[in-house]
């Protein structure tokens, strides 16, 4: 498509949608979007249908399509639909969504030809009525092209270059800030919670340096909000020196030195993993020393024997992927999109997690280790076989289902197992994938066998966050631990490292 | 948040480049200055050497009344901590804070040129970092956006600005030198003046000048020059 087709387009845009788009929102797209695929159909000089989309990395996202009325139910539509799906496929991509009003009935089958299922509802997502938008996505993975006849079709794209990275999320970066305003107040920190709630920037499929500089730039809102709060200025300063990305650590770190100089107070450089491991303090949950925590997120997965907070001990951890790297890296796969946890979990619910066994690594290894990558494969492998084989796709959600099950039938058992070896008669869980309603479930109701109790905090402490960071960082300070300006950031520090430099 | 007026206490500092520099300026005097190496693992030093830098004149975070920080382009990690930290430290005291622009402050490095005058950083990669001045009483006028443009297309902007003859200061090397050549240019190269690029009292006087010009901001408005993308 030119832009000489613009105003045809916007005509029979307006003729067809009730919320139609304006000149300015297509301009905009096309000028702006390197992503953007705009494709249009004419004959003999009419413009009569049109398609426009977004190849996301391995996603073609369908934003627009319409076809003249009057030409309907002639296979234009599946031409474009087809043409689009084609040049995405060009790019890389490898399966195709896009939301339909839940009322449009005519369109949802339109779309079931192609193979695409509702995956799910977005609520209030239109924004002339308020309708729900229905989600479609592949209930297989691979939408299946057949021809491609390029007669009516005439095509011309304005957009070069493929996608932004894929490369660690907005979950990984958020937080090397947030670690920032963990200025305490004394004796209360509870208090602290409330500090935290300001995300510092959603910054989605963020190459480091970009998220990183995005750290900067909310710098000071962030701290001004937190500091909203109360009247009492902290006093300690508490920030996340690692592990973590060097260049969002290296901001925090930074601006938590300027705040504990300008305001005299002591700066308490604090391990991030550690800030999990003792979240629960934060809802009155911390049990007593010692305890069994099983931190799990996009970057890390383990366990550890907490004797206190300057004695942790790790005793098993991922040889390869974390956890939440392997819901990602699903989810991906399976066109559901990012973060993969949350899509996952609550897809699983509808789908039968006994459909496909997929195999549990490490499950008879004798220790406390764990591997996620070997999974993900066996997921992909599973469904690139069935196609091969050309037999009958499995809907995603089955799929979901049985990766999860895979996935978190290991991390209970082991988690149990060392609990009971070790002695250990409480265990806390902490980390994003915390947030899991299934691990939640199947680890409180092995644990509850076993006579063991169970600790995990609200999501919302789960996830990243600063309040954690307080908690942490005045336990830290209470047991004669700060330091100085010249604290470093460690992008590898383990759990259970002394923070090199705290005195 | 005050005004800052000619006689505040200003404390500048600029770690865009490899060498650092803090600057504690009182009326038009330097009072204190501190360089150091800012290379790979030594940004977490900034902060110590602030403090030891007002520790000599016996001043206090209180007695501070303006802040001025180096906003690059430059090295990625370097422009972070420093504009990070004067940002938190700019909220927190409730001071303004002048963003200074690296080729402006190398700019004021060439108080003796007269005319038009070319800065440039290295910015890797067959780059540079450019922009044009006009240079009149030793102040430098910028003429230009920001470059981040290889070293003909440098010379080729100052073509364009239609003189015969310029002075290029900073990052000077032999394609820039043969690019002025090829477009019938006559360049001189200017030393930063005083020596050692960049120097404590010329980022305090390019500080002044902002904040007198009223071209100063706060911990908000302040946010760094990249011009180059990450791959």
């Amino acid at each position: 498509m030119s832009f000489d087709d613009l105003d045809r387009v916007v005509v029979l845009e307006k003729a067809v949608f009730s919320s139609p788009w304006t000149v300015d929102l297509f301009l905009y797209e096309l000028n702006h979007d390197e992503r953007t695929v705009y494709l249009v159909a004419e004959s003999e000089g009419e413009l009569l249908g049109y398609v426009g989309a977004q190849v996301l990395d391995k996603e073609v996202h369908i934003t627009n399509m319409a076809v003249e009325p009057r030409v309907r139910r002639r296979g234009l539509g599946s031409e474009l639909m087809l043409e689009c799906i084609r040049r995405g496929i060009g790019r890389g991509a490898r399966w195709v969504t896009l939301e339909v009003r839940l009322g449009n009935d005519e369109a949802r089958d339109f779309y079931h030809k192609f193979g695409l299922e509702e995956l799910g509802v977005r609520r209030n997502y239109y924004t002339d009525s308020g309708e729900d938008a229905v989600i479609m996505a592949p209930g297989t993975y691979a939408p299946r092209i057949t021809q491609v006849s390029s007669k009516k079709s005439r095509a011309g794209s304005p957009s070069r270059g493929t996608s932004a990275n894929a490369s660690p999320g907005h979950r990984d970066v958020l937080r090397r800030v947030r670690g920032l305003p963990g200025g305490r107040r004394d004796h209360n920190p509870l208090q602290c919670r409330r500090l935290a709630d300001r995300p510092a920037q959603r910054i989605r499929r963020g190459v480091p340096e970009i998220a990183a500089r995005a750290h900067v730039e909310a710098i000071a809102p962030v701290i001004s909000e937190a500091l909203a709060v109360s009247d009492e200025r902290p006093g300690v300063v508490a920030v996340t020196a690692g592990p973590g990305l060097v260049g969002s650590l290296i901001v925090g770190v930074s601006a938590a030195k300027a705040l504990a100089w300008s305001w005299g107070v002591p700066l308490v450089a604090v391990n991030h993993l550690e800030a999990h491991v003792y979240a629960p303090v934060l809802e009155g949950l911390l049990p007593e020393h010692p305890f069994l925590a099983l931190v799990v997120s996009g970057g890390h997965t383990l366990l550890a024997e907490v004797r206190g907070p300057d004695d942790i001990e790790i005793i098993g951890q991922t040889l390869d992927d974390a956890v939440g790297e392997a819901y990602d890296k699903v989810a991906k796969f399976l066109g559901l999109g990012y973060p993969g946890g949350p899509v996952i979990d609550s897809l699983s619910r509808q789908g039968n997690p006994r459909a496909v066994a997929f195999p549990r690594a490490m499950l008879a290894s004798g220790d406390y280790n764990f591997s996620l990558s070997g999974l993900k494969t066996a997921v992909i492998r599973y469904v690139a076989k069935l196609e091969a084989e050309g037999a009958e796709p499995l809907p995603a959600r089955d799929i979901a289902a049985s990766f999860q099950a895979a996935a978190l039938d290991v991390l209970v058992k082991k988690t149990v197992a060392a609990a009971l070896d070790r002695g250990l008669s409480n265990v806390v869980a902490g980390g994003g994938v915390a947030c899991n309603t299934a691990l939640r479930d199947q680890l409180a109701r092995e644990c509850d066998r076993k006579g063991i109790t169970l600790a995990y905090t609200s999501p919302a402490l789960c996830t990243d966050n600063a309040a954690m960071v307080a908690a942490i960082g005045t336990m830290k300070y209470e047991a004669g631990h700060t330091s100085g300006l010249d604290a470093d950031v460690y992008p590898n520090l383990r759990l259970g490292e002394p923070m090199p430099g705290a005195g | 948040m005050r005004e800052a007026d000619a006689n505040s206490l200003l404390l500048a500092w600029d770690t865009c480049t490899g060498e650092g520099v803090i600057a504690l300026g009182e009326g038009a005097s330097a009072i204190a200055e501190t360089r150091f190496r800012t290379v790979k693992g030594h940004a977490s030093w900034l902060m110590p050497m602030v403090d030891s830098t007002l520790a000599g004149p016996g001043a206090s975070p209180a007695d501070l009344g303006a802040l001025a920080v180096g906003i690059g382009p430059g090295g990625y990690t370097g422009v972070k901590v420093g504009v990070a930290t004067a940002k938190a430290m700019a909220l927190v005291l409730d001071l303004p804070l002048a963003g200074v622009p690296t080729l402006d402050l190398l700019a004021a490095h060439a108080p003796a040129v007269d005319g038009t005058l070319l800065a440039c950083m290295d910015a890797r990669q067959g780059l540079v970092y450019a922009a044009l001045y006009e240079v009149d009483g030793g102040r430098p006028r910028r003429s230009t956006e920001f470059l981040c443009v290889t070293p003909e297309d440098a010379a080729a902007a100052v073509a364009r600005s239609g003189v015969k003859a310029f002075a290029a200061i900073g990052f000077v090397g032999e394609e820039l030198e043969r690019a002025a050549r090829e477009s019938g240019l006559r360049m001189t190269t200017a030393e930063p003046t005083p020596p050692g690029f960049p120097s404590g009292s010329v980022l305090l006087a390019t500080a002044r000048a902002m904040f007198a010009e009223g071209l100063a901001g706060d911990a908000f408005s302040v946010v760094p020059i990249y011009l180059k993308k990450p791959v």
